[in-house]
């Protein structure tokens, strides 16, 4: 089935429309009201993006501060619903420079409604990739050179690449330098328990491509991956060489990548679209290098008073360092003063999410600075119940470090021409939810 | 202010644009009103219109009607600049419905840009158009998008695509046809942009001609992976259905696997247990749960509802379907193709893309491969909020039926800080379906982690699902009853201000603690004399009722309880006034359960408790709770010793009827827990239905297994088997769907609309048989043709006369000549009381005439009242083709009404709008039972009034109508709770038809009645019969080709309801 949208509406907080384009005569008019009292001005607003009232059902988001909402009166794939609005809002994003809140939409009504002609035909989800859209949609108007004279002149350029053969990439492109970009980038996420034993850990990470080539090369990139290099080494009959593989959990291609090939042979081949875009977002849960350890010990002495003991130890190597760090320690609600003890970086209490907010800005390997403090709380009459304590909390970066152990092995490109390109690989892991139990 | 220079002159108007483009919109959205829109509008700049333009759409946006500019924009149509029509167009789309005559001038313009060079503006222009919904030019885009769809530009053709959509929408059935015949050619396209542009649209026209993806179906599946996203989506469920149609199920996938092990006790049966049992050694439970895959593939194949009406009308019906209807596979190609080239897909960027991929692979991959979707699955989890929710409800569905899928995997449905409730509850689900004994203990430690959350909801649904696992897992039962008699006591401690939340996780946990009680009364004696002790601190009055009721249910099990009955007793007597309801109602029957069991002093005792109660309840507020004592205390008067017990003794056989009466209440021990039918709901993976747990419009079940017989060439002869023996009636149905290649379609080369003239010869070698014009028999088929002419062999000449009434459709009804057609029409009562068998039939006449073609083609519904607005009253009506008891000039319609909303509706009722009457059909009276004049048959039979009609429940209701021949809407009132609502019938002019025989004498004396119609004529000539017919003259004529013609040419005119005046001349020279 496929989406089949009646309608769309773009809300802010209040609820006055911004935005709506009616693409079907299937639902009324009245709709939004019936979203805005049935949905916005009930407690269920933000617990379930999927509700029927009246035969119509209603998917939404929140983005920023708006609501991007969906009406659909008959069965609909919902999980394509969904894709669509988060690819929508990228393309939006990347059309606004980056940022998509009430503010741009009004800035860019008129090409909200063009871009929602092109990209939600009668309902269905049609390209939405920002390289070719651009080239047709554009913010300055088409006063392109066709609309003065269409009938002298050959058909231009720009429309050839909406309808070539490849839906990303417009043929013709010329660059002076050919350079690829390749940014790695994975997310750690942990919940440890106070003991120190991991609960649940996974990495997912995504493969962030930045192309400036000239012409249609066809690429091909070599990770450092389980079952391509075994793959590999069966086709060149040769062992693979010793050094640390990794086993891809799941991987999820950009659609310019050949998922036939990567199906039979385990290569990654793609003709790239230009500029930046994901190429693949993987996921790893064994043998993950974690790059932080916590060690907690929280006392509670007495009604009105606490002990926290906080140590957090690197374990990534010496001459790498870790930036932004924050650790966040969860405190009762009632707590009055916290003196602190830090051996690096600082801290303070913030009691607007009721935790000890420990930030150091350059955090070297293979060290373990602690924190120790005495919290004080006000005793309350009411307070009967013992405190649930939430989890510590963690963000990081750490450059050149990845929490896989993934590493690029080659990166191919090949072109008619035959130009030579210049690669860069950066690596860099961050903290998903990275949480410790105290 | 800006614009005042810009009027004055040409420089200062670049200007002007130029400071405009520095700056965004934002001051044209937030006070598009400031300058005034119609000099700008009638501006020679094209920047200025631009600037109109975009004040226009400012307005829109905010939801102002700017419909009054309507004029001044289209004229603005014929504009070179791309931008001001990119406006242009936008505004059209959303005004071109309420203004239809104005929109008509822009046509012209559309049509120039079809023929122009940039194919933008082409795609463009075709798409405006399209989006005009108007029934008068549907004829003109129908005829565009045929020529676009042959366009060489891919994006003509993707928008070309994109357009059928919506003219399907527009309901026009007698161009379906050749709507369906683009989707055809699209389908075959080389670019697999437009073939996914295609798929959505052959989903939404004609989901259910499956033949048409039959020619294709190989090419589709290697065009998979380059198709783009959102048509992947719908190709892989049209691929899906496809396969199922044409080969059925797969053998040893979890859509059959229950059924095949428990009926044919194949070797599998032994096999495949011990497969699992290898991979996970420590657990039995989690293989496939069959009991609910086999509901889960039935809900698939029938839709859950006609599921659940079978299973409470009959226990089991035992499946009809054999072994031999199973597909393998490893041996059938379609459907080893379809796997492999969907199993890519798994690995899609687009969350939607992989859910149906692994949609297709849980229906027809064999289960040991299943396993393949699981981590695909999981990875989703990791997408956005309300992608993961969507993700979840589907996985719970496959983890219900198939736990061992996600047994491994345990750890990935633990609860994350940052989930929603929802998400969280789905997880906590999950989970409980999927413990296992080794993963129990895992999962316990986190549901400690759960049970402290600050969501006390949240906290209730995980104490609920610690006793689901203790109930699939039996061996852990005791560790769960430690930890929540644990919790029960700790949460009854700060019991005293409790809010309803905090409530609901101790009710939660003594529900837990019943149900594992449940299972093994006797050896939890000691918990439930524990859960007594502590009944002074349970507060909430939903515990308290449960744990009275476990002591009385469970009175005489062991040795301790039956020694603190009294006591028991005597303090909940002490406290009944004080107790809620709930709680007195649940003493109450408590003590008439220990009372039967009670002997010896403990029963004098109790009886003057229980008297004592009684008469506290007596006097109680509630009157629930007064009748209840009432009850109790005459069913017990037998035991208690009351005042009525005198009265009683006279009669010793109504106290021992009470006797009996309260042991078989009472005194039963409940059963243990018995199998309660399994009353999920399961739809299909990924649809909206499958979220919502109900069907939502438009859902369909998968296609019946094997239902698509494809085999042409045996088919037809098959067909011809049953003309020749038979002779007189044929029953040979082609349902709503039509193929491409049959020879009187080809509608390609219309250019203009009032000129529909043209020829066309074909060659009769493409009809008889080779490029497979599918034909489907459906055994429910009426006879619709009937050959009076069985002697075939004698026949010179075939003529055959379907016979039908004339009309145009709507949009080229005026130019007919009126008084022709009205004559014609009112002419159709009298003649139609004629028998069919006519005695001045021609011998060498071989007739075609309609009888009823209602049961054939399936009728198309049409919303009266739409949910939204009738306050959850949903009115469609269909159009039926049953001639009308009271005047054949009444059309009759079903309409069905159905109850939305969660209020039962009363006084349903349709009637006429009363200032609608015209004069002539005032003096109509309902009542009239002679036969009524034509003049005098009202417009509208007044239907049964529905009195009530519940929540949920649909009614059908007949009605009759009359249309006066007129195409306009009848506007009727419904009524609906004492409110009216006001409703418009649109009539289908297919339905005024009725079947009418006569002679050919007659009938061209009729046509030559009828000049200035649709005229429409092909020619075909046939020559391939002819050899045919010479060759196998000896084995007495197996194929008739003209008969099937014949047949083919009246179903493709039935099924489209459409009306045509055909004469079909068929000379046969046939000389051996």
């Amino acid at each position: 089935m496929p989406v089949a949208a009646s309608a769309i509406y773009f809300l802010n907080l209040r609820g006055d429309v911004l935005i709506n384009r009616l693409y079907r005569d299937d639902v009324g008019g009245n709709m939004v009201d019936a979203f805005r009292t049935h949905i916005m001005q009930t407690k269920e607003l933000g617990t379930c993006p999927v509700r029927q009232i009246g035969g119509c059902s209603f998917f939404y988001m929140r983005i920023s501060n708006v609501y991007i909402v969906i009406v659909v009166s008959s069965n609909a794939n919902v999980a394509c619903a969904f894709k669509f609005v988060v690819e929508a809002v990228s393309l939006f994003k990347s059309y606004f420079g980056g940022t998509f809140d009430e503010d741009a939409i009004r800035n860019n009504f008129v090409l909200i409604y063009e871009l929602l002609d092109e990209i939600l035909d009668f309902g269905y989800p049609q390209n939405l990739s920002p390289e070719i859209l651009k080239l047709y949609i554009t913010q300055e108007g088409v006063r392109s050179p066709f609309s003065s004279k269409p009938v002298d002149r050959p058909v231009p350029n720009a429309t050839l690449q909406v309808t070539g053969a490849v839906g990303w990439r417009r043929e013709g492109l010329v660059y002076k330098k050919n350079e690829v970009f390749l940014d790695i980038v994975e997310s750690v996420n942990l919940l440890m328990s106070s003991k120190g034993s991991v609960l649940r850990c996974d990495v997912t990470g995504k493969i962030l491509m930045k192309c400036f080539l000239s012409g249609m090369p066809d690429l091909k990139l070599g990770l450092n991956d389980k079952i391509g290099l075994e793959k590999e080494s069966q086709i060149k009959s040769r062992p693979t060489k010793s050094g640390k593989t990794i086993e891809l959990d799941d991987v999820t291609f950009h659609q310019c990548v050949n998922l036939t090939r990567f199906n039979s042979e385990k290569t990654v081949s793609f003709v790239p679209p230009d500029g930046e875009f994901e190429l693949m977002k993987y996921r790893i849960t064994e043998g993950v290098n974690l790059p932080f350890r916590v060690l907690p010990t929280i006392k509670e002495l007495g009604r009105t008073r606490m002990e926290v003991n906080v140590k957090v130890k690197s374990v990534f190597g010496a001459k790498m360092f870790a930036l932004g760090v924050v650790v966040k320690i969860p405190v009762p609600k009632q707590t009055a003063k916290v003196n602190f003890q830090v051996t690096s970086g600082r801290a303070k209490y913030n009691p607007s999410i009721d935790c000890l907010v420990w930030k150091i800005r350059k955090f070297p390997g293979q060290t373990e600075p602690t924190l120790s403090a005495e919290v004080e709380l006000i005793s309350t009459i009411t307070e009967k119940k013992s405190w649930t304590r939430p989890p510590i909390q963690m963000e990081f970066q750490v450059p050149m470090f990845t929490a896989s152990g993934l590493r690029v092995r080659f990166l191919k490109v090949w072109e008619k021409s035959g130009y030579n390109t210049v690669e860069w690989v950066r690596y860099i892991t961050k903290a998903g939810s990275y949480e410790v139990r105290c | 202010m800006f614009t005042q220079f810009g009027a004055t002159s040409e420089s200062l108007s670049k200007a002007s644009t130029m400071m405009f483009r520095i700056g965004t919109d934002a001051h044209l959205y937030d006070d598009p009103d400031d300058v005034s829109i119609v000099p700008l509008l009638d501006s020679k700049f094209d920047s200025e219109k631009c600037e109109a333009l975009k004040r226009l759409l400012a307005l829109i946006a905010q939801g102002f009607d700017v419909s009054s500019y309507f004029p001044q924009v289209v004229k603005n149509v014929a504009s070179q600049s791309l931008e001001v029509k990119k406006l242009v167009y936008l505004y059209l789309l959303h005004y071109a419905e309420k203004r239809p005559n104005e929109a008509l001038l822009s046509i012209n313009y559309f049509q120039k840009d079809l023929g122009d060079l940039n194919p933008l503006v082409r795609a463009w222009a075709l798409r405006t158009m399209a989006g005009i919904r108007l029934h008068v030019i549907a004829p003109i885009i129908l005829v565009a998008v045929g020529k676009c769809a042959r366009d060489p530009s891919v994006y003509v053709r993707k928008c070309a695509a994109n357009a059928l959509p919506k003219l399907h929408d527009l309901r026009l059935e007698e161009h379906s046809a050749s709507i369906e015949e683009i989707v055809g050619i699209l389908l075959n396209d080389n670019s697999p942009g437009v073939v996914g542009a295609a798929a959505a649209a052959f989903a939404s026209i004609c989901p259910n001609n499956l033949s048409l993806i039959g020619r294709h179906y190989k090419r589709l599946c290697e065009t998979l992976p380059d198709v783009e996203e959102w048509g992947q989506i719908v190709l892989v469920g049209i691929l899906l259905r496809y396969a199922v149609a044409k080969h059925g199920l797969v053998e040893g996938s979890i859509m059959i696997s229950s059924r095949s092990l428990v009926k044919y006790n194949s070797e599998r049966e032994d096999l495949e247990p011990c497969l699992a049992r290898k991979e996970n050694p420590d657990d039995i439970s989690s293989e496939i749960c069959s009991e609910i895959a086999d509901v889960v593939s039935r809900s698939y194949l029938e839709g859950p509802e006609k599921y659940l009406s079978q299973l409470s009308c009959m226990d089991k019906n035992p499946s009809s379907m054999d072994i031999s209807h199973f597909t393998s596979s490893k041996s059938n190609d379609d459907v080893k193709i379809l796997l492999q080239c969907t199993s890519p897909l798994l690995w899609s960027h687009n969350s939607a893309v992989v859910l149906a991929a692994a949609g297709v692979h849980w229906i027809m991959a064999p289960k040991e491969d299943i396993k393949k979707i699981v981590k695909p699955l999981l990875f989703l989890l990791r997408s956005s909020n309300a992608s993961k929710y969507v993700v979840l409800c589907n996985i719970q569905v496959f983890a219900k039926a198939m736990p061992s899928l996600f047994v491994p995997h345990f750890e990935d449905f633990f609860v994350s800080s940052l989930d929603s409730y929802q998400v969280k509850a789905l997880k906590l689900e999950i989970l409980s379906s999927i413990a296992t004994c080794s993963s129990i203990s895992a999962i316990f430690l986190e549901f400690q982690d759960y049970i402290r959350d600050q969501d006390r909801r949240f906290a209730a649904d995980t104490v609920a699902a610690i006793g689901l696992c203790s109930q699939r897992l039996p061996d852990v039962a005791k560790t769960c009853l430690e930890g929540l008699l644990a919790l029960a006591l700790s949460e009854s401690s700060n019991g005293d201000f409790a809010s309803a939340d905090e409530e609901a996780v101790l009710v939660q946990a003594i529900n837990s603690i019943k149900t594992i009680i449940k299972q093994d009364p006797p050896s939890h004696e000691k918990v439930i004399v524990y859960l007594v002790r502590s009944l002074d601190s349970i507060w909430a009055p939903a515990a308290r009722a449960m744990i009275i009721w476990m002591v009385g249910e469970y009175n005489n099990v062991g040795g301790v309880i039956p020694k603190i009955l009294p006591t028991l007793f005597k303090y909940l007597a002490g406290r009944f006034t004080l107790e809620a309801v709930e709680t007195k109602l649940q003493i109450l029957n408590a003590c008439t359960k220990v009372l039967l069991r009670a002997k010896g002093e403990d029963l004098s005792i109790l009886r003057k408790i229980v008297g004592y109660l009684f008469e506290l309840a007596k006097c109680d507020f509630s009157y629930d709770v007064r009748d209840r004592a009432r009850i109790l205390k005459n069913l017990l008067s037998h035991r208690i010793g009351s005042p009525y017990l005198e009265e009683v003794k006279d009669q010793p056989e109504i106290e021992d009827l009470a006797h009996v009466l309260t042991e078989s209440i009472f005194g039963g021990q409940t059963k243990p827990p018995s199998c309660e039918p399994l009353s999920y709901r399961f739809y299909l993976p990924g649809s909206l239905s499958q979220i919502v747990l109900h069907a939502a419009p438009g859902y369909e079940p998968l296609p019946e297994p094997h239902s698509l017989i494809y085999d042409e060439s045996c088919n037809i002869s098959t067909d011809v088997q049953g003309i020749k023996t038979s002779g007189v009636g044929v029953a040979h149905n082609e349902p709503n769907e039509n193929d491409d290649s049959e020879a009187v379609s080809g509608s390609s080369d219309e250019e203009n609309t009032s000129d529909y003239s043209s020829q066309e010869s074909m060659s009769g070698s493409s009809e008889s048989g080779g490029s497979g014009s599918a034909s489907d028999v459906n055994d429910n088929a009426g006879p619709l043709i009937h050959l009076s002419d069985a002697d075939l062999t004698h026949r010179n000449r075939v003529e055959v006369s379907e016979e039908n009434d004339a009309s145009g459709s709507n949009g080229v009804d005026e130019l007919m000549s009126k008084r022709d057609l009205e004559s014609w029409l009112d002419e159709n009562p009298g003649l139609n009381q004629n028998s069919l068998d006519l005695g001045h039939v021609q011998r060498s006449l071989a007739r075609i005439s309609i009888k009823d073609f209602g049961g054939l083609v399936k009728p198309k519904s049409y919303t009266l009242l739409d949910p939204a607005n009738g306050n959850g009253l949903s009115v469609d009506y269909t159009f039926s083709s049953e001639v009308s008891s009271i005047s054949p000039l009444l059309v009759c319609l079903h309409v069905s009404f159905r109850n939305c909303s969660k209020e039962p509706m009363s006084d349903i009722l349709l009637f006429e709008e009363e200032s609608n009457r015209s004069p002539d059909s005032s003096d109509q009276s309902v009542s009239e039972s002679s036969p009524v004049s034509r003049s005098e048959v009202p417009t509208l039979v007044p239907m049964e009034e529905i009195a009530n009609l519940e929540p949920g429940h649909t009614l059908k209701r007949i009605l009759q109508v009359r249309f006066q021949h007129h195409l306009l809407h009848l506007k009727l009132v419904l009524g609906c709770n004492g409110r009216k609502h006001l409703v418009k019938l649109r009539p289908d002019i297919g339905y005024f038809v009725k079947p009418l025989p006569m002679d050919i004498e007659e009938f061209s004396n009729k046509e030559s009645h009828l000049p200035g119609m649709f005229e429409y004529i092909r020619r075909c000539t046939f020559t391939d019969h002819i050899s045919e017919l010479n060759d196998k003259y000896e084995s007495s004529l197996v194929k008739d080709n003209f008969l099937l013609i014949c047949e083919k040419m009246a179903l493709k005119m039935l099924s489209n309801a459409n009306l045509f005046l055909v004469s079909v001349d068929m000379p046969v020279a046939c000389q051996p």
